[in-house]
């Protein structure tokens, strides 16, 4: 009888409980849901395809994030931005339940909001930092860009959020 | 500038994330208490992080189900329009043929109960789903040249026992990889392509237990256009796109080369 292999059967097993954070991290590079959607599914069938270079023992998370990145860089932008499927991020954006009007958000959807709309470097930045919690090293790596880069997407893109939610800034104090 | 300017955004944004080194915090420690405009731009770029992350955190609930189920083994419950389909490692003959496994509910081997009386999936079905999974991307890296292709066509040839070589070239589709699937413990062969609109299309092919012969057929499966027949014992599916007629055609072209 086939039988799959122990790596593709870590693999497989593994994605189910990573894959709304795979999603919500895919949706943060394409900037829009359907190519995020879209670019979430592309990574589930390459890690499968590549499952025999998973390293058991190691994060799948990070690996199956690592290969989401390369497919939008490698494949999937281009043609994303060429549709304009890059290009209106906030639009196209219904990221928060609207019922529950707490004051906590109320300004996770503005900061959401803005951090939506930064450049796409910052953004993924900032989601794998602030939101998925990596480190700066580990942010480095699975970009496969410096920490020193990361250093200064953050920072910009602290800057313009700041900018931008001065008002909601001056409402806090 | 009256602020300390040896200290960058990148310093302070460091700092705020816990990850500037030892002396770096206590230098900006001990400036902070003497230079009112370091404050000032400290708590520029405090913002509200945590607050973002439980915006995200509320937006990861409205991911929509896994397309791929997590049930690797035979026969699993089946929810309808989930295939647990595995893709063969990248084709190197019959090691990785064999190292695949469909798992699926039709079979009735196997250790697992099915807890639902759902209606099985056919293999064509199960294929369906699993090309809707495909988009332009799954196949843009993939682009053998005409030896490699035949080669890879000729062991699927061996695996499957019928010569699929000749499915190589049909016009209008442009022949992207051949690999071995499982399906129930039976290869699946799955031949895939691009149409000129750039989607991703397959040819399916697996052994019948009987000789059955049926003409092209076709369907939409998945909101795929499709076409089938059954010949010499084998049973054929051509998917992708949305040309119901291009599919015809091409499915008529592919019947007559193999």
């Amino acid at each position: 009888m086939l039988r799959l292999s122990d790596h593709e059967k870590t693999v497989r097993d593994g994605l189910p409980a990573i894959y709304p954070r795979l999603w919500r991290y895919c949706v943060s590079l394409a900037g829009n849901r359907d190519t995020g959607g879209d670019l979430a599914q592309a990574a589930m069938v390459k890690a499968i395809e590549k499952a025999d270079q998973f390293q058991a023992g190691t994060h799948l998370d990070r690996w199956v994030f690592r290969i989401a990145q390369r497919t939008w860089l490698n494949d999937l932008r281009a043609n994303a931005v060429r549709r304009g499927g890059g290009l209106v991020p906030v639009e196209d954006f219904d990221l928060i339940d609207e019922k529950p009007s707490t004051e906590t958000n109320i300004l996770a959807a503005e900061v959401l909001r803005f951090v939506m709309a930064l450049p796409e470097a910052q953004r993924v930045s900032v989601v794998l930092v602030y939101v998925e919690g990596y480190s700066y090293k580990e942010a480095a790596e699975m970009l496969e860009i410096p920490i020193g880069t990361i250093m200064s997407r953050l920072a910009a893109a602290r800057k313009t959020i700041a900018a931008r939610t001065s008002d909601i800034e001056g409402e806090k104090t | 500038m009256t602020d300390a300017p040896h200290f960058t955004d990148e310093d302070l944004t460091a700092f705020l994330d816990g990850e500037a080194d030892d002396a770096l915090v206590k230098a900006i420690e001990t400036a902070l208490g003497s230079d009112p405009a370091l404050n000032d731009r400290l708590a520029a770029l405090d913002v509200p992080m945590g607050a973002l992350k439980s915006g995200l955190d509320a937006f990861m609930d409205q991911a929509p189900a896994m397309p791929l189920i997590d049930v690797p083994t035979i026969n699993p419950a089946v929810e309808p329009n989930i295939v647990a389909m595995a893709p063969a490692r990248r084709w190197g003959g019959l090691a990785a043929a064999a190292a695949v496994v469909f798992a699926f509910g039709l079979g009735a081997f196997g250790g697992y109960s099915i807890d639902k009386p759902e209606k099985p999936l056919t293999w064509m079905q199960a294929a369906a789903s699993y090309q809707a999974l495909y988009v332009p991307t799954t196949l843009a890296i993939a682009s053998p040249d005409a030896a490699s292709g035949q080669a890879q066509l000729a062991n699927v040839s061996d695996v499957v026992g019928q010569d699929l070589t000749g499915v190589q070239a049909i016009d209008g589709l442009d022949f992207k990889r051949a690999q071995v699937l499982g399906y129930n413990g039976k290869p699946l062969i799955q031949i895939a392509y691009v149409n000129g609109a750039g989607e991703p299309m397959a040819l399916c092919v697996i052994k019948l237990d009987s000789a059955t012969e049926e003409a092209v057929e076709t369907r939409t499966m998945n909101g795929l256009a499709a076409a089938s027949w059954k010949a010499d014992g084998y049973a054929y599916l051509l998917i992708g796109g949305s040309d119901q007629a291009a599919v015809q055609s091409w499915a008529e072209a592919a019947k007559t080369s193999i």
